[in-house]
């Protein structure tokens, strides 16, 4: 789920930028720092909206480098258990599918595929299909999220397409 | 996603035996993780010896949650082990699939662990896909998921096979000596474009002349078809260096990577093309996994045979092992595997064994410095006789690397020993890991910059300009002959003669196809034959041990296609196997028995081969005197375990080391080297063809002049085919009646060139077609092979090799002159031979009296040779002094 979220974020600053161009310099590394990040507690940081306010830049003792706290808001994207979300297959294997759900890894079992989906090894790319339905690299699908695995940089994702209104998307 | 319910034990931890005391959860009662479901009581062990013993009370909770379905135990039971099935739980979610610390099918956390002791996490260890961080599967699941394989597979008529690239379907190297040559090579072909389009333009003008100075590399026909990549630093594995290696030329390395030169093996599109209709088809390689892909997506740019189906040493999780059991965890009776190297699997049945392509000649396989070194499997195929130890297709001026360093990776031989030394222990330490491929790369380093290719050529080349200066006229002959069936050859032959060193000659993939088709066509022949019903087709795929009566088991084809090899043979070792050791612990003998022969100690009436290492043992005359034995040389024995086929003993017997003439006691001196045995022309009593067959084979390079193509011919291989045709060439040359002028001026040449006289290896290899030429590559890859197996003391001194050699026309000279004793009569023999046997010195001491009554001056002179030799054992030099004695004899019967 996507949330604009109020975030903080702090950068240090040589003396050698202090000058005119300090704000824009401020900013540039803000976005560098923080756009495609990913936090275990908000999930990623999809872009950053506005910044709220950049800091009063704080000169630290001993190596007079300076200490701005920069607030902003940012677009942040978290899945949840019992979400749905759209994806792309990125790798088949006999064990299941890969898909990539912006820049969420899920996995969904060859279990949790209908079972009319059955798994293809001599085709190439590798696939599974059914009558009607083909899935292989770059197919857009529809999964619904049974379980997350949430560490301090990474978040994985376990999916299900076996459920109604679940699967290939065209 | 419930399935059949799971059973549940009590923790390893109780302190058996306990004795139930309450159950407190009934049947189709559902329970959660840590629900109490019973208590026990047991009694505690005394902590002081005086204490008496308490009984005390302890609660077992249920470590997973579901609905309880049955208890088989009671109240008051007394439960003694941890093996004993408590209850039968069923469980809505058994997790048999986890992926990333996550329940991949009811997408529960994996990791968390409590005071119960009980791991989710364990349930499903089995990684059996081939990606390093992929799904992990339990026990259970793996089962399904190989069933559904395997009807998949059946329902296509496929198996599985796996295929290993360094040195089985291709050749790799960093050798950058190869990049300068196809560089050479396209700006040849550039020219030669050009070339062909300018004449036409300028009506042929002084333009032909330089197309026919233009030479090519001898290289380039060979290379035309090597892929080349550049793999990064980050494809070694290590992602910082030791401190030590800051030099900036060895840097070079670590900052580009290498370029890296794959050459298939020939006949390889045909191979993976013809095999992935009857082969679903996996790469499992010790190459790091960039190298693994770059080379499949040289020889599969498509990716359709091996479709994305790669195993590399990133993902196998052993460095010196390779593992069935990580692809296909439960059932291997439709794998099959083909590998250069036996000792990795471990001799699985499921092997079929490669002989390793050594294109890029002492290279080695580049990514196995940290295997054991393959001492491992070429001990199995031990000694060979004494005479195939020196054996090399190479020129002869000094050691040359490849001759003088027998392993697998000649210039990294010092970083190579290290690492056997440490590759036995270091089997999961992850320091020693990293070292090994720290030495790995260490050795790439090393090839880099010492460019073994280059030497070798190079090698080559001054040979080759040393034998053109000391080349007579007609030998010279007989080269160009030899050197025109090269295609790449440019016209101008006279002042070409760069060698090629790299050789486009490989035929092993047609035998493995071949035997790879058999093996699928007897499969699902004995597939069709079974009851085809569905409950026979689980009843296998079920099972990880199919029953007996399950034909269709590659396990049971491939080990009964080895079988076959010596069918019905017996076999006696003479030689071979060391004393001390038990017979039937030999690998050897292992071999022998897993290849079909029946093995045997002593002589009996059932012995149909007498394998043996070397001349004049006890075994061998006792063979040669119940005569119906076949006695050859351990090299029969290797090369038909190598092809797994029976090879024409004719080519390997044991020539009767009876001489006939005055210059025979330098070759009958020596136990050892079978050339050293020119002379004997004794057919074997079994073998009435001798006379015939070995010229036959010989072909068209016999029929120049045959003084000539016996100097050159012979000289291909120290190798006994070469004696038998060498022989066979001097029978012919009786036959023609040379006169002896021709003969003796033949010898006087051939002693003038002196020792370049080697330098006609090559060309006889390439040069003699049909059978014979084939035999002699065949038998040249061998020995670069086992050369590695049998260096030790069993080198004998080329020089004394070659002298026995130039002797040569002389003696067939002195043959022709006793032309009665040629041909002599099969019962003369035979009485020679028993007076040989009951005299047999091994049997009685010899006084040095004796010994000088002997001494005739010939065998004065061969006694210096033995001494020169050095390395013979008491044996052996008996058993020379018993041949002198009856050479001398024989000498003062035809004096007399």
């Amino acid at each position: 789920m996507f949330f604009i979220k109020e975030l903080t974020h702090t950068i240090m600053l040589h003396p050698s930028y202090f000058g005119p161009r300090m704000q824009q310099y401020l900013e540039s590394k803000l976005y560098s720092d923080v756009e495609g990040t990913c936090s275990g507690q908000f999930g990623f940081i999809i872009a950053v909206v506005s910044i709220s306010d950049i800091g009063k830049g704080m000169v630290l003792s001993g190596n007079g480098q300076a200490e701005f706290v920069t607030r902003y808001r940012a677009i942040v994207f978290k899945p949840f258990k019992g979400e749905v979300v759209d994806g792309v297959v990125h790798n088949v294997t006999r064990m299941g599918i890969f898909a990539e759900v912006g820049p969420l890894n899920c996995f969904v079992s060859q279990q949790l595929l209908h079972p009319d989906l059955k798994f293809d090894p001599s085709s190439n790319p590798p696939s599974y299909t059914s009558q009607d339905q083909v899935i292989e690299n770059n197919t857009k699908i529809r999964i619904k999220i049974i379980g997350t695995r949430v560490d301090a940089t990474e978040i994985f994702a376990i999916g299900t397409i076996k459920e109604d209104h679940l699967g290939v998307i065209e | 996603m419930s399935s059949s319910s799971s059973q549940l034990f009590l923790p390893p931890g109780t302190p058996f035996p306990v004795t139930l005391v309450t159950i407190q959860a009934k049947p189709s009662d559902s329970v959660q993780r840590g629900s109490p479901l019973l208590t026990y009581s047991f009694s505690s062990q005394p902590s002081s010896p005086g204490e008496r013993p308490q009984v005390l009370f302890g609660t077992w909770d249920c470590p997973v949650e579901g609905t309880i379905e049955r208890w088989c135990v009671k109240e008051r039971d007394v439960i003694t082990s941890d093996e004993k099935v408590v209850l039968y739980i069923s469980e809505p979610c058994k997790h048999g699939v986890q992926m990333g610390g996550l329940c991949a099918l009811c997408g529960k956390d994996m990791t968390q662990s409590d005071y119960t002791g009980f791991s989710n996490e364990a349930r499903a260890s089995i990684q059996m896909t081939h990606s390093a961080n992929g799904p992990k599967v339990s026990l259970e699941e793996a089962q399904r998921i190989e069933r559904e394989t395997a009807e998949h597979l059946l329902s296509t008529r496929k198996l599985s096979l796996i295929v290993d690239l360094d040195q089985t379907i291709v050749h790799a190297t960093v050798d950058p000596t190869v990049g300068d040559w196809i560089k050479e090579g396209e700006a040849w072909e550039a020219r030669q474009a050009n070339n062909k389009v300018s004449p036409e333009a300028e009506n042929g003008s002084n333009e032909p002349s330089q197309v026919e100075d233009d030479e090519v590399n001898p290289n380039w026909e060979a290379l035309k078809d090597v892929k080349k990549f550049r793999l990064g630093p980050e494809s070694f594995g290590l992602p910082s260096w030791p401190d030590k290696r800051t030099k900036g030329k060895e840097r070079a390395v670590e900052t580009q990577g290498c370029l890296y030169y794959v050459k298939p093996r020939p006949g390889w599109l045909g191979f993976l093309s013809s095999v992935a209709t009857k082969y679903e088809m996996h790469v499992y390689t010790m190459g790091t996994r960039a190298y693994a892909e770059e080379v499949c997506k040289a020889i599969d740019p498509d990716g359709k045979f091996f479709c994305g189906r790669i195993l590399s040493r990133d993902e196998s999780g052993s460095l010196t092992q390779k593992s069935l059991q990580r692809l296909f965890p439960v059932d291997t009776s439709m794998v099959v595997i083909i590998d250069d190297r036996a000792d990795v699997w471990e001799w699985s049945p499921n092997l079929v064994k490669v002989i390793p392509y050594d294109f890029f000649v002492g290279i080695g396989d580049i990514n196995s410095t940290f295997l054991p070194k393959l001492d491992a499997s070429t001990s199995t195929v031990p000694q060979m006789p004494p005479a195939t130890a020196g054996r090399e297709p190479q020129t002869d001026p000094g050691p040359t690397p490849s001759a003088s360093t027998p392993g697998p990776l000649p210039d990294d031989s010092q970083s190579n020993t290290i690492s056997t030394s440490s590759a036995d222990e270091a089997v999961a330490a992850e320091i020693l890991q990293k070292e090994m491929i720290a030495r790995n790369s260490l050795a790439l380093e090393a090839q880099v910059e010492e460019r073994p290719l280059a030497k070798l050529q190079e090698e080559l080349q001054e040979a080759a300009n040393g034998q053109l200066a000391s080349e007579s006229p007609a030998s010279s002959i007989s080269g160009q002959g030899e050197n025109t069936s090269k295609p790449s050859e440019t016209p101008g032959e006279k002042h070409h003669h760069r060698k090629a060193l790299l050789k486009n000659d490989d035929v092993e993939l047609q035998r493995i196809k071949r035997l790879l088709d058999i093996v699928h066509e007897q499969f699902f022949e004995a597939y069709d034959t079974q009851p085809s019903d569905n409950g026979g087709n689980a009843k296998i795929l079920n099972k990880a041990q199919p029953s007996s009566s399950i034909l269709y088991d590659v396990r049971i084809i491939i080990p009964g296609l080895r079988l076959q090899t010596f069918d019905g043979l017996h076999i006696l070792f003479s030689s071979v196997i060391p004393l001390d050791t038990r017979p039937e612990t030999t690998d050897i003998w292992n071999l022998a028995e897993a290849f079909g022969a029946s093995c045997h100690t002593e002589f009996s009436s059932e012995v149909t081969h007498l394998v043996a290492a070397k001349r004049g043992t006890a075994k061998i005359d006792q063979a040669r005197k119940r005569g119906n034995i076949k006695i050859v040389w351990l090299a029969w024995f290797t090369d038909s375990i190598a092809r797994w086929e029976r090879q024409d003993e004719t080519s390997y017997l044991m020539d009767e080391p009876r001489s006939l003439s005055a210059t025979a006691p330098d070759t009958a001196s020596s136990p050892a080297p079978p050339d050293a045995q020119q002379i004997s022309s004794d057919p074997e009593p079994d073998a009435d063809d001798w006379d015939v067959e070995p010229g036959s084979r010989k072909g068209d390079s016999g029929t120049v002049t045959p003084g000539v193509a016996a100097q050159g011919g012979g000289t291909v291989d120290e190798d006994e085919l070469d004696d038998l045709k060498r022989i066979s060439e001097e029978s012919r040359n009786l036959e023609l009646s040379l006169s002896w002028e021709d003969v003796d001026e033949e010898l006087r040449e051939f002693l003038a060139s002196g020792d370049e006289e080697d330098d006609n290896d090559d060309e006889d290899d390439d040069g003699d077609d049909g059978a014979s030429s084939k035999g002699v590559r065949r038998r040249s890859g061998n020995d670069r092979r086992e050369t590695g197996g049998s260096v030790s003391g069993t080198s004998t001194p080329r020089t004394r090799r070659k002298r026995l050699r130039s002797l040569t026309p002389s003696e067939a000279g002195l043959n022709s002159g006793n032309d009665d004793l040629l041909r002599s009569p099969l019962s003369k023999r035979k009485k020679l031979a028993k007076e040989r046997q009951n005299a047999s010195r091994l049997k009685e001491s010899i006084s040095p009296e004796e010994f000088g009554h002997y001494a005739l001056p010939t065998v004065a002179n061969a006694r210096e040779e033995d001494e020169e030799d050095g390395d013979e054992d008491d044996e052996s030099i008996f058993g020379d002094d018993d041949e002198d004695d009856f050479l001398a004899r024989e000498l003062e019967e035809e004096m007399g």
